[in-house]
């Protein structure tokens, strides 16, 4: 049975006003800074002998001049319970709006937890970056000092709160209880918070709602809290409406250990300050666990069950992953249970992946689910066994180590795929199978080791390396094309004597019909003068007809016949187009050609006599015919003499 | 002018020292390699796995790089149930040695085992890269496809520049099937190059990791995978890599050491 106590709000502000007046004058007990320069840092309190379950009040004092202090923050304190947020005030004198004196001061309310003496600790004040400390302060405290009893409830001592009347049970008051007080290490208990109040108290609610402040429950696993339940009870002749919340607690020291006070803040009036009530601390002795635990217990308390199975058919192949799900249900600490020794999978490769876990409270026990998918390979083929898994764990009901062990699994295992079976021989043998599923062996080391560096292929030089060969074949093409045009001009060059030769030839067979031969240009003073002076060659003489076909002539006269051929002819042998020349440019050309002076006037009287035959008077005498024809004929013999390569 | 000559004979004669002792340093180096191998097959062969394993990748930060290598380090890690790091190796020796039997057992067998079931890539690219890598290497399609090249075009300039040549409609021919045997060893090269840029393989070599959905623990995860699983890296960020499955539907985070480039090192 627990008992709580309250705090009156007034109390505790006449509580704070002593303190205050008491600060103000320099008085009381308090600790001091040595002071510095510029400010003064005091911790007070307003009582320092107080009974468990009492309010006390910390002042932390700041005095001196301009200061912007931060507030103190507060380590937690051993026996004293912060009862709120703290408030702080500030002064300040002025003389001539600037600032000559100021004071902080920062409270702080506690609640006394356990008697004997508290210690404060130096409370550490930082201002303008400078760090002050105050002297420590030492509090006594009395278990029942300054407290009234309070009237029995149902199953629980009831806290004290609001006391209506000596006659009575409170108008609210708080418990606590756990289901158990003698736990085994490990072992859930329950942990019951209780909210007593008047159901006719109309007030409540109208200025908030309670504050809960859960106790520490240091020296406790997984604290879960339920949902909180509400329901009606009669004490005496009051009729209350309880408000209940559930922990789950499970032991993690052995030993006698102690639940804190759990404190409930129920706002009762607009102006006043809340009412604090709180539980009694609880003892709770936690027991060891038997010294005979099983082989293979790994710290499993609670009352537990195991399965194994595998996830599609008792049917696999040879290196195809089996999934394999172990569950491990039932009442206990599921969140922290340890994971059980996994057995040796002979024929197995096993892998294993993290546990997944399902947990809730049902009716005040903590019950779930922690599943295990582990991924089996088969080794090799034929039937193989999936072996027991075994689960040993303390048994919080029997007191007494079980052990919980699931089913083997039979699985057959075929060969894998594109391992073929080898067939039995002609004669019934058996064939030969591969028993194991090792690697081939290690190579010997070489002779020499290759070393690492970029390969030849994909660099600059092997794409480079493809330019050579197309350039070789883009050189044979441009070659090729060349000496085409080369072997032209040679055959041309070749040609061009004899073509001539069949050219005069069959001039002479149409001689009858030839006019008289013309004398001599250079004899006859009838040539034209642009012909002399300035003698440009017929321009039957192009290209195309110096192409080695039997030469065109512009006409029938044999003399302009002749000098047709003649350039026909030095076309070819020059490997140039010599229409449209003039007689001087024709020598010149002749000359670069190696052709002496005199060989190459003959040539221009012959193309002169030609002219004139062409463009001026008609050659008549035809008995001359065959010697100007042998003349050109001659002529050419030593033109193709003459012009050299 | 004796003067000269002795200079020059001295020259010469400090020149032969210089390249003999060069060329014994390198023919010693290279007997303390082979040795060094040696010696961590011996320790494979007595069962110190794990010697094995530090002696092979002592050869590899060396800067050594040779399929047999690569070859026995997958098998150490194998012996050592690692089969991440098998496969990893394994992978780096058919890399360079791809007609290779043994390698290419040994690499089926480490898949067979691992957990992850994970379809390949069916992209045109993959496949056609795939089947050269099994065919022959990088550098072997590469030199194949340049000596085809250059054969038939010089036959081709050959033909070109000689008409009178009797075989030259035989030589035109055969330029003409070697120059469109070397287009497609150079598409197959291309292919390979441009998946060996473009498609990072990662093996994952944790024994199991989860795949997030960012680059941090604060992430869900996606997808787990296991020691073994062949992925393609995307993405890298500090202390984190991005990769995705084949297909690209399946994607995260994993942490980088939680998984190995496939590519050799150097």
């Amino acid at each position: 049975m627990l008992r709580a106590r309250s705090v009156m709000a007034a109390m505790g502000a006449a509580a704070m006003a002593v303190v205050a007046i008491a600060v103000a004058g320099g008085s009381g007990a308090y600790a001091q800074q040595p002071p510095p320069q510029e400010a003064e840092v005091v911790a007070d309190v307003d009582r320092t002998e107080l009974a468990v379950g009492e309010r006390l009040t910390l002042t932390v004092t700041v005095t001196g001049g301009p200061l912007n202090p931060r507030q103190p923050e507060l380590q937690g304190i051993g026996g004293l319970r912060r009862a709120g947020p703290p408030s702080t005030q500030f002064f300040r004198r002025t003389i001539n709006g600037s600032a000559i004196t100021s004071e902080a001061s920062f409270r702080y309310p506690f609640v006394a937890t356990r008697e004997g003496t508290v210690t404060i600790p130096p409370i550490e004040v930082v201002i303008a970056g400078r760090t002050y400390h105050t002297e420590e302060i030492q509090v006594q405290v009395y278990r029942g000092l300054g407290t009234g009893g309070g009237t029995p409830g149902p199953g629980d001592s009831p806290s004290q709160g609001e006391v209506q009347g000596n006659e009575r049970t409170p108008a609210m008051f708080v418990t606590a209880s756990v289901d158990d007080e003698r736990p085994y290490l490990g072992e859930q208990i329950t942990y019951t918070f209780r909210f007593y109040r008047r159901s006719a108290l109309r007030s409540f609610g109208q200025y908030g709602r309670p504050q809960y402040q859960p106790p520490d429950f240091s020296g406790f696993w997984n604290i879960r809290e339920t949902d909180q339940t509400e329901y009606t009870d009669t004490i005496g002749f009051d009729r209350y409406t309880v408000a209940e919340l559930q922990t789950v607690l499970f032991p993690s020291v052995v030993g006698t250990t102690t639940i804190e006070p759990a404190g409930l803040s129920v706002p009762i009036d607009f102006f006043a300050a809340p009412n604090h009530l709180e539980t009694e601390p609880i003892r709770v002795e936690v027991r060891p666990l038997p010294t005979n635990a099983p082989a293979g217990f790994t710290g499993a308390v609670g009352r537990f069950d195991i399965m194994s199975q595998v996830d599609d058919s008792a049917e696999g192949k040879v290196n195809e992953p089996v999934q394999l799900t172990v569950s491990i249900s039932g009442e206990g600490n599921i969140e922290t249970l340890p994971d059980p020794a996994w057995p040796e999978f002979e024929n197995w490769r096993m892998f294993e992946s993290p546990a997944s876990d399902r947990s809730g409270v049902i009716d005040g026990r903590l019950v779930g689910e922690r599943d295990y998918e582990v991924i089996l390979v088969p080794q090799r083929a034929g039937e193989l066994e999936i072996p027991r898994i075994t689960y040993p764990f303390f048994d919080t009901e029997t007191g007494e180590y079980t052990t919980a062990v699931t089913d083997p699994i039979s699985m057959t295992i075929a060969e894998a795929d594109g391992v073929p079976a080898l067939a039995s021989g002609a004669d019934g043998a058996a064939g030969v199978e591969r028993a194991g599923s090792d690697v081939r062996h290690i190579k010997a080391a070489p002779s020499s080791l290759g070393q690492s560096g970029g390969g030849f292929v994909g660099g600059a030089v092997y794409w480079a390396a493809w330019g050579v060969p197309l350039l070789a074949l883009v050189l044979a093409v441009a070659w090729s094309r060349r000496r085409t045009r080369y072997d032209e001009a040679a055959d041309r060059r070749r040609n061009a004597l004899p073509e001539a030769r069949a050219a005069i030839a069959l001039a002479q067979q149409s001689e009858a019909a030839a006019p008289a031969l013309p004398a001599p240009a250079t004899e006859n003073p009838v040539l034209p003068a642009s012909a002399t002076e300035n003698p440009v060659l017929p321009a039957s003489s192009t290209e195309e007809s110096a192409s080695m076909d039997l030469p065109a002539h512009s006409t029938d006269d044999p003399a302009a016949a002749m000098a047709d051929i003649l350039l026909t002819y030095l076309s070819a042998r020059l490997g140039a187009p010599m229409g449209g020349l003039t007689h001087e440019a024709l020598a010149q050309r002749l000359l670069e050609a190696g052709v002496d002076p005199d060989l190459a006037g003959r040539v221009e009287d012959v193309l002169s006599i030609g002219e004139v035959a062409k463009y001026g008077r008609p050659s008549s005498d035809s008995a001359e015919f065959g010697e100007y024809y042998e003349m050109v004929g001659r002529l050419l013999d030593e033109l193709d003499g003459a012009i050299s390569e | 002018m004796r003067v000269l000559w002795r200079l020059s004979i001295g020259l010469l004669a400090g020149g032969v020292v210089v390249v003999a002792a060069a060329g014994g340093a390198a023919l010693a180096q290279e007997r303390s390699a082979s040795d060094a191998m040696a010696d961590a097959n011996g320790r494979y062969e007595r069962g110190d796995f794990a010697g094995a394993v530090q002696g092979y990748e002592d050869l590899i930060e060396r800067g050594y790089d040779d399929a047999t290598l690569y070859y026995n380090l997958g098998n150490a890690y194998f012996k050592q149930e690692d089969l991440g790091r098998a496969i990893l190796n394994y992978l780096r020796a058919q890399e360079m040695s791809p007609r290779d039997t043994d390698i290419r057992a040994n690499l089926e067998l480490a898949r067979s085992q691992t957990v992850d079931r994970i379809e390949g890539d069916d992209s045109l690219i993959a496949s056609i890269s795939a089947l050269g890598r099994v065919v022959a290497t990088a550098e072997e399609i590469g030199l194949v496809a340049l000596a085809l090249w250059a054969v038939s075009a010089l036959g081709m300039a050959a033909a070109v520049a000689r008409p009178s040549m009797r075989i030259r409609s035989i030589v035109r021919g055969g330029s003409i099937v070697g120059m469109t045997a070397a287009l497609v060893a150079l598409l197959l090269l291309s292919s390979i190059l441009y998946a060996n840029s473009n498609d990072d393989v990662g093996i994952i070599t944790a024994e199991e990791v989860d795949i997030l959905s960012g680059p941090g623990m604060q992430y869900s995860t996606e997808f787990t995978l296991h020691s073994g699983a062949q992925v393609r890296l995307v993405e890298f960020r500090q202390g984190w890599r991005r990769i995705a499955l084949p297909g690209g539907d399946l994607q995260g985070w994993v942490p980088s050491d939680a998984i190995e480039l496939a590519a050799r090192p150097g």
